[in-house]
Protein backbone atom coordinates (compact mmCIF):
# COMPACT_ATOMS: atom_id res chain seq x y z
CA UNK A 1 0.00 0.00 0.00
CA UNK A 2 1.47 3.33 -1.15
CA UNK A 3 1.48 6.37 1.21
CA UNK A 4 -1.19 8.23 -0.51
CA UNK A 5 -3.50 5.05 -0.67
CA UNK A 6 -2.98 4.60 3.27
CA UNK A 7 -3.63 8.33 3.67
CA UNK A 8 -7.00 8.48 2.34
CA UNK A 9 -7.69 4.92 4.27
CA UNK A 10 -6.48 6.81 7.86
CA UNK A 11 -10.21 8.63 9.23
CA UNK A 12 -12.03 5.37 8.31
CA UNK A 13 -9.45 3.71 10.40
CA UNK A 14 -9.41 5.59 13.35
CA UNK A 15 -13.09 5.46 13.14
CA UNK A 16 -12.91 1.56 13.18
CA UNK A 17 -14.82 1.75 9.85
CA UNK A 18 -12.29 -0.18 7.54
CA UNK A 19 -12.22 -4.35 6.89
CA UNK A 20 -9.80 -6.77 9.22
CA UNK A 21 -7.57 -6.89 6.19
CA UNK A 22 -7.64 -3.00 5.20
CA UNK A 23 -7.33 -2.56 9.37
CA UNK A 24 -4.35 -4.81 9.18
CA UNK A 25 -2.32 -3.00 5.76
CA UNK A 26 -2.62 0.30 8.16
CA UNK A 27 -1.10 -0.77 11.05
CA UNK A 28 1.56 -2.63 9.19
CA UNK A 29 2.46 0.25 7.07
CA UNK A 30 2.36 2.63 10.12
CA UNK A 31 4.81 0.53 12.04
CA UNK A 32 7.71 1.42 9.39
CA UNK A 33 6.18 5.21 7.75
CA UNK A 34 7.09 7.78 10.24
CA UNK A 35 4.96 10.41 8.02
CA UNK A 36 2.00 8.18 7.99
CA UNK A 37 2.13 7.63 11.79
CA UNK A 38 2.81 11.31 12.36
CA UNK A 39 -0.51 11.82 10.37
CA UNK A 40 -2.19 9.45 11.92
CA UNK A 41 -1.91 10.79 15.26
CA UNK A 42 -2.81 14.32 13.80
CA UNK A 43 -6.25 12.71 12.80
CA UNK A 44 -6.53 11.40 16.31
CA UNK A 45 -5.80 14.52 17.88
CA UNK A 46 -8.51 15.83 15.81
CA UNK A 47 -10.89 13.14 16.58
CA UNK A 48 -10.13 13.70 20.30
CA UNK A 49 -10.84 17.24 20.39
CA UNK A 50 -14.05 17.95 18.73
CA UNK A 51 -15.48 14.03 20.47
CA UNK A 52 -14.09 15.56 23.98
CA UNK A 53 -15.95 19.06 23.78
CA UNK A 54 -19.06 19.37 26.11
CA UNK A 55 -22.49 19.49 24.70
CA UNK A 56 -23.07 23.14 24.62
CA UNK A 57 -25.89 23.86 27.30
CA UNK A 58 -29.44 24.94 25.50
CA UNK A 59 -30.55 28.38 26.16
CA UNK A 60 -32.96 28.84 29.01
CA UNK A 61 -36.48 28.11 28.16
CA UNK A 62 -36.02 26.83 24.54
CA UNK A 63 -37.98 23.93 25.14
CA UNK A 64 -40.97 25.64 25.82
CA UNK A 65 -40.41 28.01 22.85
CA UNK A 66 -39.97 25.35 20.51
CA UNK A 67 -43.05 23.47 21.60
CA UNK A 68 -44.91 26.78 21.06
CA UNK A 69 -43.82 27.57 17.72
CA UNK A 70 -44.85 23.98 16.70
CA UNK A 71 -48.08 24.22 18.05
CA UNK A 72 -48.25 27.92 16.27
CA UNK A 73 -47.39 26.25 13.11
CA UNK A 74 -50.01 23.67 13.56
CA UNK A 75 -53.29 26.77 13.82
CA UNK A 76 -51.25 27.69 10.98
CA UNK A 77 -51.13 24.77 8.50
CA UNK A 78 -53.38 25.56 5.82
CA UNK A 79 -53.92 21.69 6.07
CA UNK A 80 -54.87 21.90 8.98
CA UNK A 81 -57.24 24.20 8.68
CA UNK A 82 -58.64 22.90 5.61
CA UNK A 83 -58.63 19.74 7.45
CA UNK A 84 -60.50 21.13 10.57
CA UNK A 85 -63.29 23.44 7.72
CA UNK A 86 -64.24 19.13 6.16
CA UNK A 87 -64.52 17.78 10.03
CA UNK A 88 -67.15 20.45 11.18
CA UNK A 89 -68.81 20.15 7.43
CA UNK A 90 -68.72 16.31 7.74
CA UNK A 91 -70.11 16.49 11.36
CA UNK A 92 -72.73 19.28 10.16
CA UNK A 93 -74.25 17.08 7.44
CA UNK A 94 -74.90 14.00 9.46
CA UNK A 95 -76.28 16.33 11.94
CA UNK A 96 -78.28 17.52 9.75
CA UNK A 97 -79.35 14.45 7.95
CA UNK A 98 -80.15 12.83 11.56
CA UNK A 99 -82.13 15.56 12.28
CA UNK A 100 -83.97 15.82 8.93
CA UNK A 101 -84.92 11.55 10.07
CA UNK A 102 -85.78 12.35 13.11
CA UNK A 103 -88.53 15.18 12.43
CA UNK A 104 -90.47 13.26 9.87
CA UNK A 105 -90.40 9.94 11.53
CA UNK A 106 -91.62 12.40 14.55
CA UNK A 107 -95.13 14.01 12.44
CA UNK A 108 -96.02 10.16 11.92
CA UNK A 109 -96.14 10.19 8.67
CA UNK A 110 -98.31 6.74 8.02
CA UNK A 111 -95.81 4.06 5.99
CA UNK A 112 -99.11 2.39 4.70
CA UNK A 113 -100.38 5.83 3.39
CA UNK A 114 -100.61 5.57 -0.45
CA UNK A 115 -103.23 6.08 -3.07
CA UNK A 116 -104.99 3.36 -4.67
CA UNK A 117 -106.67 3.58 -7.50
CA UNK A 118 -108.05 -0.32 -7.58
CA UNK A 119 -110.19 0.28 -4.98
CA UNK A 120 -111.57 3.64 -5.97
CA UNK A 121 -110.63 4.95 -2.40
CA UNK A 122 -107.95 7.09 -1.71
CA UNK A 123 -106.35 7.35 1.50
CA UNK A 124 -104.64 10.66 1.83
CA UNK A 125 -101.43 10.86 3.91
CA UNK A 126 -101.64 11.72 7.27
CA UNK A 127 -99.28 14.99 6.57
CA UNK A 128 -102.03 16.37 4.26
CA UNK A 129 -102.33 20.05 5.39
CA UNK A 130 -105.96 20.43 4.97
CA UNK A 131 -106.93 17.18 6.72
CA UNK A 132 -104.86 16.79 9.55
CA UNK A 133 -105.21 12.99 10.05
CA UNK A 134 -106.05 10.32 8.21
CA UNK A 135 -108.99 10.92 5.41
CA UNK A 136 -110.85 8.44 2.57
CA UNK A 137 -112.07 9.34 -0.31
CA UNK A 138 -114.43 7.07 -2.57
CA UNK A 139 -114.16 7.91 -6.18
CA UNK A 140 -116.07 6.88 -9.09
CA UNK A 141 -113.25 6.99 -11.06
CA UNK A 142 -112.33 3.08 -12.61
CA UNK A 143 -115.77 1.30 -13.06
CA UNK B 1 -69.42 4.99 10.71
CA UNK B 2 -68.22 8.40 8.85
CA UNK B 3 -68.21 10.09 12.61
CA UNK B 4 -65.98 6.96 13.97
CA UNK B 5 -63.87 7.60 11.14
CA UNK B 6 -63.44 11.09 12.07
CA UNK B 7 -63.16 10.54 15.85
CA UNK B 8 -60.38 7.94 15.15
CA UNK B 9 -58.59 10.66 12.49
CA UNK B 10 -59.25 12.85 15.45
CA UNK B 11 -57.66 10.52 17.96
CA UNK B 12 -54.44 10.10 15.70
CA UNK B 13 -53.93 13.16 15.13
CA UNK B 14 -54.19 13.95 18.93
CA UNK B 15 -51.79 11.31 19.65
CA UNK B 16 -49.30 12.10 16.63
CA UNK B 17 -48.96 15.52 18.17
CA UNK B 18 -48.75 14.41 21.43
CA UNK B 19 -45.75 11.70 20.02
CA UNK B 20 -44.02 14.96 18.58
CA UNK B 21 -44.14 16.77 21.32
CA UNK B 22 -42.56 14.01 23.82
CA UNK B 23 -39.90 13.65 20.51
CA UNK B 24 -38.93 17.29 20.94
CA UNK B 25 -38.42 17.65 24.90
CA UNK B 26 -36.10 14.90 24.64
CA UNK B 27 -34.02 15.54 21.94
CA UNK B 28 -33.54 19.20 21.70
CA UNK B 29 -30.67 19.39 23.66
CA UNK B 30 -28.89 17.23 21.24
CA UNK B 31 -30.04 19.27 18.67
CA UNK B 32 -28.98 22.43 19.61
CA UNK B 33 -25.66 20.99 20.09
CA UNK B 34 -25.20 20.07 16.53
CA UNK B 35 -27.05 23.33 15.42
CA UNK B 36 -24.14 25.24 17.52
CA UNK B 37 -21.59 23.49 16.20
CA UNK B 38 -23.06 23.97 12.27
CA UNK B 39 -23.35 27.44 12.75
CA UNK B 40 -20.89 28.84 15.56
CA UNK B 41 -23.64 31.29 17.05
CA UNK B 42 -26.57 31.13 19.61
CA UNK B 43 -29.54 32.67 18.22
CA UNK B 44 -28.76 31.37 14.39
CA UNK B 45 -28.17 27.88 15.85
CA UNK B 46 -31.57 28.66 17.87
CA UNK B 47 -33.13 29.71 14.66
CA UNK B 48 -32.21 26.71 12.88
CA UNK B 49 -33.19 24.30 15.18
CA UNK B 50 -37.03 25.62 15.30
CA UNK B 51 -37.07 26.08 11.27
CA UNK B 52 -35.61 22.33 11.73
CA UNK B 53 -38.53 21.11 14.63
CA UNK B 54 -41.29 23.14 12.24
CA UNK B 55 -40.02 21.29 9.01
CA UNK B 56 -40.12 18.19 10.64
CA UNK B 57 -43.57 18.81 11.88
CA UNK B 58 -44.92 19.50 8.80
CA UNK B 59 -43.52 16.13 7.63
CA UNK B 60 -44.36 14.20 10.81
CA UNK B 61 -46.58 12.01 8.04
CA UNK B 62 -43.46 10.72 6.87
CA UNK B 63 -41.26 9.90 9.87
CA UNK B 64 -41.04 6.09 10.18
CA UNK B 65 -41.51 5.47 13.76
CA UNK B 66 -38.82 2.05 13.64
CA UNK B 67 -36.23 4.33 12.63
CA UNK B 68 -34.35 6.75 15.14
CA UNK B 69 -35.97 9.90 14.95
CA UNK B 70 -32.83 12.17 16.20
CA UNK B 71 -31.04 10.73 12.93
CA UNK B 72 -34.20 11.85 10.71
CA UNK B 73 -33.80 15.23 12.57
CA UNK B 74 -30.09 15.51 11.80
CA UNK B 75 -30.62 15.43 8.03
CA UNK B 76 -33.56 18.06 8.26
CA UNK B 77 -31.02 20.33 10.38
CA UNK B 78 -28.28 19.77 8.12
CA UNK B 79 -30.83 20.20 4.75
CA UNK B 80 -32.11 23.59 6.89
CA UNK B 81 -28.44 24.48 7.48
CA UNK B 82 -27.36 24.41 3.89
CA UNK B 83 -30.07 26.10 2.29
CA UNK B 84 -29.51 28.78 4.69
CA UNK B 85 -26.11 28.98 3.62
CA UNK B 86 -27.50 29.00 -0.32
CA UNK B 87 -29.70 31.94 1.10
CA UNK B 88 -27.28 33.79 2.27
CA UNK B 89 -24.52 33.42 -1.00
CA UNK B 90 -27.35 34.87 -2.98
CA UNK B 91 -27.72 37.91 -1.44
CA UNK B 92 -26.19 40.88 -2.98
CA UNK B 93 -23.25 42.61 -1.23
CA UNK B 94 -23.17 46.21 -1.59
CA UNK B 95 -19.26 48.07 -0.61
CA UNK B 96 -19.54 49.56 2.76
CA UNK B 97 -16.79 51.74 1.34
CA UNK B 98 -18.53 53.94 -1.11
CA UNK B 99 -21.25 56.31 -0.43
CA UNK B 100 -24.85 55.04 0.07
CA UNK B 101 -27.25 55.19 -3.46
CA UNK B 102 -28.13 59.19 -3.54
CA UNK B 103 -25.78 60.28 -0.24
CA UNK B 104 -22.64 60.76 0.81
CA UNK B 105 -23.40 59.20 4.24
CA UNK B 106 -21.05 55.68 3.79
CA UNK B 107 -23.16 52.71 5.56
CA UNK B 108 -22.58 51.75 9.19
CA UNK B 109 -22.55 48.30 10.07
CA UNK B 110 -22.51 46.79 13.61
CA UNK B 111 -19.39 45.05 15.50
CA UNK B 112 -19.29 41.56 13.75
CA UNK B 113 -17.68 40.60 16.51
CA UNK B 114 -18.54 37.56 18.67
CA UNK B 115 -21.38 38.59 20.79
CA UNK B 116 -21.07 37.90 24.82
CA UNK B 117 -23.35 34.54 24.72
CA UNK B 118 -21.55 33.57 21.26
CA UNK B 119 -18.37 34.03 23.57
CA UNK B 120 -19.98 32.00 26.61
CA UNK B 121 -20.51 29.21 24.16
CA UNK B 122 -17.17 29.53 22.25
CA UNK B 123 -15.54 28.70 26.34
CA UNK B 124 -16.68 25.19 25.81
CA UNK B 125 -14.62 25.03 22.49
CA UNK B 126 -11.95 26.81 22.21
CA UNK B 127 -12.72 29.65 19.97
CA UNK B 128 -10.00 28.33 16.97
CA UNK B 129 -11.92 24.82 16.34
CA UNK B 130 -15.29 26.29 16.51
CA UNK B 131 -14.13 29.27 14.10
CA UNK B 132 -12.30 26.57 12.09
CA UNK B 133 -15.55 24.35 11.78
CA UNK B 134 -17.54 27.40 10.60
CA UNK B 135 -15.15 27.90 7.56
CA UNK B 136 -15.18 24.13 6.72
CA UNK B 137 -17.61 23.08 3.62
CA UNK B 138 -20.84 22.59 4.74
CA UNK B 139 -21.16 18.94 4.09
CA UNK B 140 -17.67 17.80 5.14
CA UNK B 141 -18.34 19.57 8.25
CA UNK B 142 -21.23 17.99 8.69
CA UNK B 143 -19.99 14.61 8.15
CA UNK B 144 -17.68 15.50 10.83
CA UNK B 145 -19.40 16.84 13.15
CA UNK B 146 -21.57 13.45 12.87
CA UNK B 147 -18.92 11.01 13.44
CA UNK B 148 -16.64 13.20 15.90
CA UNK B 149 -19.61 14.83 18.22
CA UNK B 150 -22.43 12.44 17.48
CA UNK B 151 -20.68 9.40 17.29
CA UNK B 152 -22.73 8.14 14.65
CA UNK B 153 -21.00 5.09 11.95
CA UNK B 154 -20.48 6.20 8.47
CA UNK B 155 -23.81 4.00 7.20
CA UNK B 156 -25.64 5.89 9.60
CA UNK B 157 -24.21 9.26 8.07
CA UNK B 158 -25.02 8.00 4.66
CA UNK B 159 -27.92 7.56 5.79
CA UNK B 160 -28.67 11.14 7.28
CA UNK B 161 -26.59 12.88 4.78
CA UNK B 162 -28.49 10.64 1.38
CA UNK B 163 -25.22 9.73 0.21
CA UNK B 164 -23.30 6.47 0.10
CA UNK B 165 -20.74 5.56 2.92
CA UNK B 166 -17.48 6.05 0.05
CA UNK B 167 -19.09 9.82 0.07
CA UNK B 168 -18.71 9.94 3.35
CA UNK B 169 -15.63 8.08 3.91
CA UNK B 170 -14.75 10.97 2.00
CA UNK B 171 -16.00 13.93 3.24
CA UNK B 172 -15.22 12.53 6.82
CA UNK B 173 -11.45 12.87 5.75
CA UNK B 174 -11.25 15.93 3.92
CA UNK B 175 -13.37 17.75 6.11
CA UNK B 176 -10.47 16.50 8.68
CA UNK B 177 -7.56 17.60 6.83
CA UNK B 178 -9.34 21.26 5.76
CA UNK B 179 -9.76 21.36 9.79
CA UNK B 180 -6.44 20.64 10.87
CA UNK B 181 -5.34 23.36 8.15
CA UNK B 182 -7.45 25.58 9.53
CA UNK B 183 -6.05 25.25 13.09
CA UNK B 184 -2.63 25.32 12.01
CA UNK B 185 -3.24 28.46 10.83
CA UNK B 186 -4.54 29.83 13.57
CA UNK B 187 -1.83 28.48 16.10
CA UNK B 188 1.09 26.94 14.76
CA UNK B 189 2.56 26.70 18.14
CA UNK B 190 -0.07 24.71 19.63
CA UNK B 191 -2.03 22.53 16.22
CA UNK B 192 1.86 22.32 14.86
CA UNK B 193 2.32 18.77 15.51
CA UNK B 194 -1.24 17.96 13.18
CA UNK B 195 -0.12 19.11 9.95
CA UNK B 196 2.90 17.53 9.58
CA UNK B 197 2.14 17.99 5.51
CA UNK B 198 2.06 21.20 5.57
Amino acid sequence: MTCNQVSALLSAYIDGELSGIEMRFIREHVCYCPECASELQAERHVKSILGGAPMVAAPAGLEDRLIAAVMAEEHRSPFAVVAKFAVAGVLAFVLATAALQFNRRSEGADPTARIDTSRHEAFMDASDPFGGGQMVYTTSYGQ
Amino acid sequence: MITTIIKDRADGGVKRKELFETLVRDSYRQAYNFAVRLCGAGQEAEDLVQESYLRAYRFFHRYDETLPFLNWLYRIISNAHIDSMRKRNRIRVTSLDQPALGTNATIDVADQGPTIDRQMQNDSMSEHVQHALVTMTPEFRTAVLLADVEGMAYEEIAEVMNTSVGTVRSRIHRGRKQLRKSLVEKDPTYYGGMCDDM
